[in-house]
């Protein structure tokens, strides 16, 4: 539908678009999702007198701020600095083993200063630019097995660290940056998809055979697969009469009765997004689908018009890692999928999450 | 690879992200739209189901000293039952009439008569409650309704109600109850959670329910019996006012009983001022007992010796007033009067003289340290302080008034922690009423010293012939086998009415006392008002009673 007849090679010459200039529908669908983030951060804490507001708006100053730095980098640039970010990466995931807090039962922040900062999210970052960096070095060998578990031995520390915090979205979400950017570099779908079976197996065997896990372990590793999922389907019946009491149009600004009653807990981050579909109803819930839309074509057309390969896999990593989010994220949220704790990118509640995106929108810049 | 194979790539990426947000959408759209009125019938099952349950505490006991019940909660069931809500299985009523203690033909009567429910009105133990709530539980009878009953039992009845005090429709009233609400009530615990479509309770979060705490208290049940129903009996003899008796161990300050009548029956309605505990809220003019404290102050400061007399003529002119002993007989004037003799004919010149000996300061100074003027702080709400005009215009008039115990009101309880100080060597004990709240042990205070050992043991033995002589205004509260001390007093009451306060104050047994006892009758009105025939019955009622409950042995013949 796009362009599928253009015969050129395809990073040999820039096409026909200006070179230089501001992506402002990307710029665009990223401001209408962080400002009614803030309103609906800002409509619970009318409700519950909390503060989400004032410092969500100081995270998104300063995510801002590290998105325009992050466009200014050249891709040779971000190329170069590729083994240090990852080398960061590694650090902290293991520092936060050390010094981490633990919130129930797992150690996933650490504290600098005034704010908490989890290192996982900035390893997701990282992983994008050091795996598109890898995969433009080995362009011409790109189809060779060897190249491939290369790629996989990246991702593989990296994934481990996070796992073993526990954080099974985590892992899994660093899993898909690696295969899409795989994907897109043209790694071979019978690789693909030997690695895949290779893990399922890995994990099943770890699960079932006798000897290797005590019940005990076993027991832990399921939980964390399926934690407390009566609790779960719970927050989605709730999440479902929020949007019912919500309606066609919405019960107006701050007047959500379900926010006010606390009944979906978490509700300024995993399950924002049910403000959303109960204060602006299905034309609030539409217009925000539609922002996303829109968001996630025009990755898409920056992986597509790259001039070059760092910038094509580059997108598609980022497209990669905020698609599963959101994807993930309303499929909970819309009671289609299991309860998962996964952020929606740009709207829930957090400050490293909103980094990460406005990062993401940063390297797009940076790269187009 | 060429570009081709990847725009081919590519666009089932675009194909996936469209189908996904119309997926959103017709979703959403779903939800918000076309099953709008299903999702909000929901709403209302959704809005009673999340719930929080309360666990109330259990009120806790108050007891004796020794253990006995003064106070305790029992928790009971109201059991009552719906039949079109409970399943009609005979294995179902089998279980409940086991349960419940509640034959099975009982338990089904009602159903069988076409009768919808049936609540019972006697209820069921806490025992039998759990064992019909686990019933419930295990066959989802939810027509099975347990109503919690909290009833509070006070074995002692009116007897103890002034100290004890009275909860009714879950509010503490006064004494004891009132005074440790907080503790005695303990807290609820919460458990919040929700109810899902099976109606099993998911809890998510709670905090334990803190059972109310035990409170001892240093009374003795059965002194505190035999007091009530002395002070009762003398009351209504004399058709009195009012009465009160308390018993103090010298020792510690340990308050044994605390009686006062008119009181109340904690199950029946009262009528205003029946709450009225005189020992604690009232102050009254010690009167002539206070005669026992003017001498063991005379001789610690030396103003008095244990030889010394008093000529008393009946008068004693003290600046242009005149003070006067009661004149028995037509007779006002005891003549010569050595210590034993004016405290056993209770001489008022020989106190008020002793007195100004003293001098005021420090007569004051004995009022200020003996605490007489302070309010009991022993944990019983509404007690009172005394009155006392520290800046009177003659003070000599004053001083000598003091020596026989006017111009000065003070509160019974604190007045026998007073006299406490004869029986523990000059040391007086602050009265203590409650010996242990839960776990914790209320620290003892420190004794005050009002008198060196040897002026205490004088006066002590000097008010054995108010009992022990046959001149003693004392003489008839007499027990066969043992030495007792006591002074009797009678006060006239200023102001509007009149009337006189008939006291007695007493020590069991004379030597090293186990008990200092202070009774105070209030306006007898069938004709006597002396302390000695109004009050001193009382007094011996409870020293029998202290005799057989501390196994007191007699005195032995070389001390009498």
């Amino acid at each position: 539908m796009i362009r599928s007849a253009d015969a050129r090679s395809p990073f040999a010459e820039p096409m026909d678009r200006p070179a230089v200039g501001i992506d402002w529908w990307l710029l665009g669908s990223t401001a209408v999702l962080v400002g009614i983030g803030l309103a609906v951060l800002k409509s619970i804490d009318l409700a519950r007198g909390t503060s989400f507001f004032v410092r969500q708006a100081l995270f998104a100053g300063l995510g801002v701020v590290l998105m325009v730095g992050v466009s200014r980098i050249r891709s040779g640039a971000m190329r170069k600095i590729s083994p240090w970010l990852y080398g960061l990466s590694l650090a902290l995931l293991g520092s936060v083993l050390v010094l981490g807090d633990t919130v129930k039962g797992a150690t996933r922040w650490i504290e600098i200063g005034p704010i908490q900062f989890q290192p996982s999210e900035f390893a997701k970052l990282a992983l994008i630019v050091t795996l598109s960096t890898f995969w433009v070095n080995r362009w011409e060998r790109r189809r060779e097995l060897g190249t491939f578990v290369l790629s996989m031995l990246h991702v593989l520390p990296l994934a481990g660290l996070v796992f073993v915090q526990p954080h099974l979205a985590g892992g899994v979400s660093l899993l898909v940056i690696w295969l899409a950017v795989s994907l897109a570099a043209g790694a071979r779908w019978t690789h693909l998809l030997a690695a895949l079976g290779a893990a399922l197996a890995l994990g099943s065997v770890a699960l079932s055979a006798p000897g290797l896990l005590t019940d005990y372990q076993r027991a832990r590793i399921e939980s964390k697969i399926n934690p407390d999922s009566q609790k779960g389907a719970w927050q989605q019946r709730q999440a479902e009469i929020a949007f019912g009491v919500g309606g066609v149009s919405g019960v107006g600004f701050g007047k959500g009765e379900q926010k006010a009653s606390r009944y979906v807990p978490e509700q300024q981050n995993d399950f924002v997004f049910t403000v959303v579909g109960e204060e602006g109803g299905f034309i609030g819930s539409l217009v925000v689908m539609l922002a996303y839309l829109g968001f996630f074509v025009r990755v898409w057309i920056v992986g597509f018009r790259a001039t070059e390969p760092f910038g094509m896999l580059a997108a598609n990593g980022v497209l990669a890692i905020l698609g599963f989010h959101t994807m993930l994220n309303l499929g909970m949220t819309l009671g289609l999928l299991p309860v998962a704790g996964m952020w929606l990118p740009f709207l829930s509640y957090g400050g490293t999450a909103l980094w990460l995106c406005l990062g993401c929108v940063g390297l797009l810049l940076s790269v187009r | 690879m060429d570009r081709k194979q990847e725009v081919v790539r590519s666009n089932w990426v675009v194909t996936a992200m469209m189908a996904l947000f119309f997926g959103a959408v017709a979703s959403q759209a779903n939800v918000q739209i076309f099953r709008r009125q299903a999702v909000l019938e929901e709403f209302k099952e959704a809005n009673v189901s999340s719930m929080t349950r309360v666990d109330k505490p259990v009120r806790g006991s108050v007891l004796d000293s020794q253990g006995a019940l003064l106070a305790q909660s029992t928790e009971s069931y109201v059991f009552g039952l719906d039949y079109r809500r409970v399943p009609q299985s005979p294995a179902f009523f089998l279980a409940l009439a086991e349960a419940s203690g509640i034959s099975e033909a009982e338990l089904k009567q009602p159903s069988l008569e076409g009768k919808k429910s049936r609540t019972w009105s006697e209820p069921l133990g806490r025992a039998a409650g759990e064992a019909v709530r686990a019933v419930r539980k295990s066959w989802r009878a939810d027509g099975v309704s347990l109503d919690r009953l909290e009833s509070r039992r006070y074995p002692l009845g009116a007897d103890a109600s002034g100290v004890v005090g009275v909860l009714r429709n879950g509010v503490a009233l006064n004494g004891i109850e009132r005074g440790l609400d907080t503790g005695l009530t303990g807290a609820p615990g919460h458990r919040t959670g929700f109810v899902d479509r099976t109606g099993l309770f998911v809890r998510t979060s709670e905090d334990p329910v803190r059972q109310g705490e035990t409170v001892r208290l240093t009374l003795n049940a059965t002194l505190q019996q035999v007091a009530s129903q002395a002070v009762r009996e003398a009351v209504t003899k004399n058709k009195a006012k009012a009465g009160c008796a308390i018993v103090l161990d010298p020792r510690s300050g340990d308050v044994l009983a605390l009686a006062n009548w008119p009181s109340f029956d904690p199950d029946r309605p009262w009528k205003p001022g029946d709450d009225f505990n005189m020992a604690v809220m009232g102050a009254y003019e010690p009167g002539s007992t206070f005669k026992a404290l003017t001498l063991a102050k005379a001789l610690d400061e030396g103003v008095v010796t244990p030889g010394s007399t008093v000529v008393c003529n009946g008068v004693l002119k003290v600046g242009k007033r005149e003070v006067k002993c009661a004149a028995h007989g037509g007779n006002r004037a005891h003549g010569v009067c050595d210590n034993e003799r004016a405290i056993a004919k209770s001489c008022n010149v020989a106190a008020a003289s002793w007195a100004l000996r003293i001098g005021h300061e420090k007569m004051v100074g004995l009022i200020e340290a003996s605490r007489i003027l302070e309010r009991p702080r022993v944990g019983l709400p509404g007690a009172r302080g005394g009155v006392f005009n520290r800046k009177d215009g003659a003070p000599a008039l004053q001083t000598a008034n003091l020596g026989f115990g006017q111009a000065l009101n003070v509160t019974p309880l604190q007045l026998a922690a007073a006299f406490g100080a004869l029986a523990n060597h000059g040391t007086m004990m602050p009265p203590r009423l409650i010996d242990r709240v839960g776990r914790s042990e209320l620290p003892r205070e420190e004794g005050e010293a009002l008198f060196s050992p040897e002026s205490a043991d004088t006066v002590l033995r000097l008010m054995e012939s108010v009992i022990e002589s046959d001149s003693g205004t004392g003489k008839s509260s007499r027990i066969p086998g043992y030495r007792l001390a006591g002074k009797t007093g009678t006060a006239q009451k200023l102001g509007s009415g009149g009337g006189y306060v008939s006291n007695f104050v007493g020590f069991v047994p004379a030597r090293e006392p186990r008990a200092v006892i202070l009774v105070m009758i209030d306006s007898p009105s069938a004709g006597a008002y002396y302390g000695g025939t109004v009050a001193g019955p009382v007094f011996t009622e409870i020293a029998r009673s202290l005799i057989r409950t501390y196994s007191i042995p007699p005195t032995r013949p070389a001390e009498r």
